[in-house]
């Protein structure tokens, strides 16, 4: 079985790269699994190779931590907010590649990264107004002033007073 | 992937019909590959993996698919419903394609068929669910978590399950069935069968057999009605028709070493080709088939094997009758009956051997410790030995061939305790009191006393338990107290105790096996004796050295002793020991002020040195009476009757009882009618000389 296997993204560009640090994907996971081991290349249609170094950066550095079982909600890791130095550090990139991470670690079943990620936008919107949040993610306000005094009342409990 | 919008809505729609169309055509290729792989001709590689799996992803996450599918799911217009529902239709075609290709017919080629295709079927259910794994994530988990809807949805390796059992295998099921439990049959008469084609099957009704909910993990409902029942059902059909005719051939004998075998290849059935939960209620089934409608005939073949004494048949037998319930039940009644009747046999059997046996044998036993039966004397020791002997020897059996069952112990103990209590010897007659316990005591005693003839400490030890064994079934426990008790004292006042030990060991025993009150006044006894050296060895400290004349009262309590007190009013202490006797009467009076002494006479005895004008000395062992009667002749040579009555002071049948063993011994001598002389020529080769000879009661 070669210890390796080359992933090629949309664009062309071809990653060697440990099978340990592909397992963290279940796709690419259970792929190996089903198809056995004479793989060598893998093409990764929806993913650009900009997008895709950046997310086996991540699988690298996070090859060694214990996998949660494919399927099953990580419970406490999901409900705190915190994120760890190195994965706030990687996520300081712009608001474009951040969903295009979130993209992929969805498309590739990457869960500790898609958690992350999410928490990284979810961070991104706390404590803000809603004028605020649509100026953070270029939203524009199509809301009337008469929808969105009844969205208040009808959200009054969710109002942080 | 993604197509540019189209400004027209009716183009628009055409144009998301087409793509959706051109997606699904490839992903049900895929599909289709994937259910009729052949790996020779069509491996999966790498990129049709990817690219099937990209295909669903992008079907389900299209913004161009969400608004157009709204057709057949009415308000189900996520892409991944419309996904869904044509993966199913897929899988009904598939199905119902195997279905007309499969055997009609009820044999092996159905079997076979199945297995085949079951095989394949099941790994190509994985390969598409990982294949459509971000369908079962997304679309098939929310609407799991959102299931008000009435209608259940599932991931995709169960729902490839769930339609091979709605479409396949509910049509083939009759002919499966029929197919796999006549292999069974086959594989029970020792015909050789694919064992692990029938695994496999049977396996397949556990995975297809979801629930309600269809919930990821299968019960085991569908299993058991579909398989199981009708398998035990079949099960019980061909052991009753084998049970009839191992029966009716070979007989009782056999049948048990085939109801046990087959018991044990069933047993590896279930571990080669079924499921381990089929066990229990196999078990039942055949123990009820093989065994409890023949439990009759079983029985009966006890009775035969345990007089044949074949220990690895009545192993075998119990091993069988224990498995059902009130199996051991008739077996417990015909052992206690059976122990009864050995026991009472064997004392018949001792009382015709005693009859034989010469007279001569019974000399070395003293008259007063036998019972007789009619003429002849039992000894306690033989009839006790007897009594064990059967119990031992049913143990024995229960030991090696029944594992010890508590059952077959309990049964051993009720005959035993029949035959203990009631037997030629014990019961003579119908009215008559159990003589077991007095027989019993008797023995206890002969063990327990000095001079025993039983042999060493240990000999003597495992007879004493023996006499426990025998007492754990002998009812009237009370009078063995009284016997023991009575025979103890005698023990205790007479010193002839072998060891001290010993008696307190037994003691300790007979507190265990029948409670503490029981053995109270025994242990009192024992106080008693102890109180007593006390005291003594304080009086002689008390009186300076030991003088010749040493004097050793035991002073025990009234009410625990069964002593028989002879009163003799007047008796009178030999003059030359008096003081002695005087000076402990004030001395046990300072001690315990207020307190009686009564003093048993009857059980005084001591040593007395003879000494012969020759210079030649004999020591004497006397009983009281003879010491005062004996010391009367230090003063005179010759007294009459009347004298040494005056003298003793002791009634005249005591006084001629005592005598009569120192007439005997030749030490005094009738020198004319009632007037008796010391004998001056007196001779003996012996050291000492036994006076103290048990008094032949009179007017009994």
């Amino acid at each position: 079985m070669q210890e390796t296997v080359k992933l090629k993204s949309v664009d062309g560009v071809v990653y060697t790269v440990d099978r340990k640090v592909l397992e963290q994907s279940v796709l690419l996971k259970n792929m190996m699994t089903d198809i056995g081991d004479d793989i060598s290349e893998i093409p990764i249609p929806n993913v650009q190779s900009n997008v895709l170094r950046k997310v086996l950066d991540y699988c690298e550095h996070h090859k060694n931590d214990p996998l949660n079982a494919a399927g099953e909600d990580s419970s406490n890791r999901a409900k705190s907010n915190e994120i760890s130095t190195w994965d706030q550090k990687y996520l300081q990139v712009d608001q474009e590649m951040l969903f295009e991470i979130i993209m992929t670690a969805n498309y590739l079943d990457i869960k500790s990264l898609l958690e992350v990620g999410t928490r990284a936008v979810a961070n991104l919107i706390k404590n803000k107004t809603p004028e605020e949040i649509r100026k953070t993610f270029n939203i524009v306000n199509d809301f009337t002033p008469e929808e969105e005094a009844q969205i208040r009342r009808e959200h009054e409990w969710a109002q942080d007073r | 992937m993604m197509a540019s919008s189209s400004s027209s809505g009716a183009s628009r729609e055409q144009w998301a019909n087409q793509q959706m169309e051109s997606s699904w055509n490839y992903i049900s290729h895929g599909i289709d590959r994937i259910l009729n792989g052949d790996e020779s001709t069509t491996k999966m590689n790498s990129e049709l993996y990817i690219n099937l799996y990209t295909s669903v992803h992008n079907f389900c996450v299209s913004p161009l698919f969400q608004i157009n599918v709204n057709k057949p799911y009415g308000n189900d217009i996520a892409p991944g419903a419309e996904l869904y529902r044509r993966l199913q239709s897929f899988l009904d075609e598939f199905l119902k394609k195997l279905l007309s290709e499969a055997p009609t017919s009820a044999d092996d080629s159905i079997v076979e068929y199945y297995n085949d295709r079951w095989t394949r079927y099941v790994s190509s259910a994985k390969f598409l669910d990982h294949i459509f794994s971000y369908l079962n994530r997304h679309w098939v988990r929310q609407e799991r978590d959102d299931n008000a809807k009435g209608k259940v949805v599932c991931e995709i390796n169960t729902l490839c399950l769930l339609h091979w059992r709605t479409v396949f295998f509910n049509e083939v099921h009759a002919n499966l069935l029929t197919a796999l439990l006549d292999m069974i049959r086959r594989d029970r008469n020792g015909e050789v069968v694919n064992i692990d084609m029938i695994k496999n099957c049977v396996q397949s009704m556990h995975e297809i057999g979801f629930d309600a909910h269809l919930s990821k993990h299968p019960t085991l409902l569908f299993y058991t009605d579909y398989f199981e029942k009708p398998f035990l059902e079949s099960t019980k059909q061909f052991y009753e028709a084998e049970a009839d005719t191992v029966l009716s051939t070979y007989g009782v004998g056999e049948y048990m070493h085939r109801v046990s075998q087959r018991l044990k290849q069933e047993e590896e059935r279930v571990v080669s080709y079924l499921l381990p939960s089929t066990l229990d209620p196999l078990m039942i089934v055949l123990e009820s088939t093989l065994i409890s409608d023949h439990q009759e005939v079983l029985t009966n073949q006890f009775s035969v094997l345990i007089l044949e004494e074949s220990q690895e048949d009545l192993h075998m037998l119990y091993t069988l009758l224990r498995k059902v319930r009130s199996g051991l039940a008739p077996i417990q009644v015909k052992l206690a009956d059976l122990v009864q009747e050995k026991g009472e046999k064997a004392v018949k059997d001792l009382i015709e051997q005693n009859k034989t046996s010469s007279t001569t044998s019974l000399n070395s036993i003293s008259t007063n410790n036998n019972m007789s039966v009619g003429d002849k004397q039992i000894d306690p020791k033989a009839y006790v030995d007897t009594l064990l002997s059967v119990y031992n020897k049913y143990l024995h059996i229960i030991d090696t061939c029944f594992e010890r069952s508590p059952e077959l112990i309990e049964a051993l103990e009720t005959g035993a305790g029949r035959y203990i209590n009631d037997n030629a010897i014990a019961r003579p007659n119908a009215s008559s009191d159990s003589k077991t316990p007095e027989l019993l005591a008797k023995y206890a005693d002969s063990l327990l006393r000095k001079n025993s003839r039983s042999g060493d400490s240990q000999q003597i030890a495992s007879s004493l338990n023996g006499v426990l064994i025998v007492l754990k079934y002998t009812e009237e426990k009370e009078v063995f107290e009284r016997h023991y008790t009575r025979m103890l004292s005698r023990r205790l006042v007479q010193q002839t105790s072998a060891n001290a030990d010993r008696e307190s060991q037994m003691v300790a025993d007979l507190r265990e096996l029948c409670g503490f009150e029981y053995t109270n006044k025994l242990l009192r006894m024992f106080q008693d004796v102890v109180t007593s050296g006390k005291l003594q060895a304080e009086f002689s400290a008390e009186m300076g050295t030991p003088s010749a004349e040493s004097f050793a009262p035991l002073v025990l309590a009234d009410g625990f002793w069964p002593l028989p007190v002879r009163k003799v009013d007047g008796f009178k202490f030999p003059g030359e020991l008096d003081h002695v006797f005087q000076e402990f009467v004030q001395f046990y009076d300072r001690r315990h002020n207020g307190r009686r002494l009564k003093w048993l006479w009857n059980f005084a005895k001591g040593e007395m040195n003879l000494n012969m004008p020759d210079g030649k000395s004999v020591q004497l062992q006397v009983s009281g009476y003879q010491m005062a009667i004996l010391t009367a002749f230090n003063e005179e040579d010759t007294l009459s009757l009347e004298q040494i009555k005056e003298k003793v002071s002791i009634p005249s049948e005591l006084l001629e009882g005592s005598l009569n063993y120192i007439l005997k011994a030749g030490i005094i001598i009738e020198a004319q009618p009632n007037v008796f002389s010391f004998n001056k020529n007196f001779q003996t080769k012996k050291a000492r000389i036994n006076l103290n000879l048990p008094l032949k009661e009179h007017g009994k």
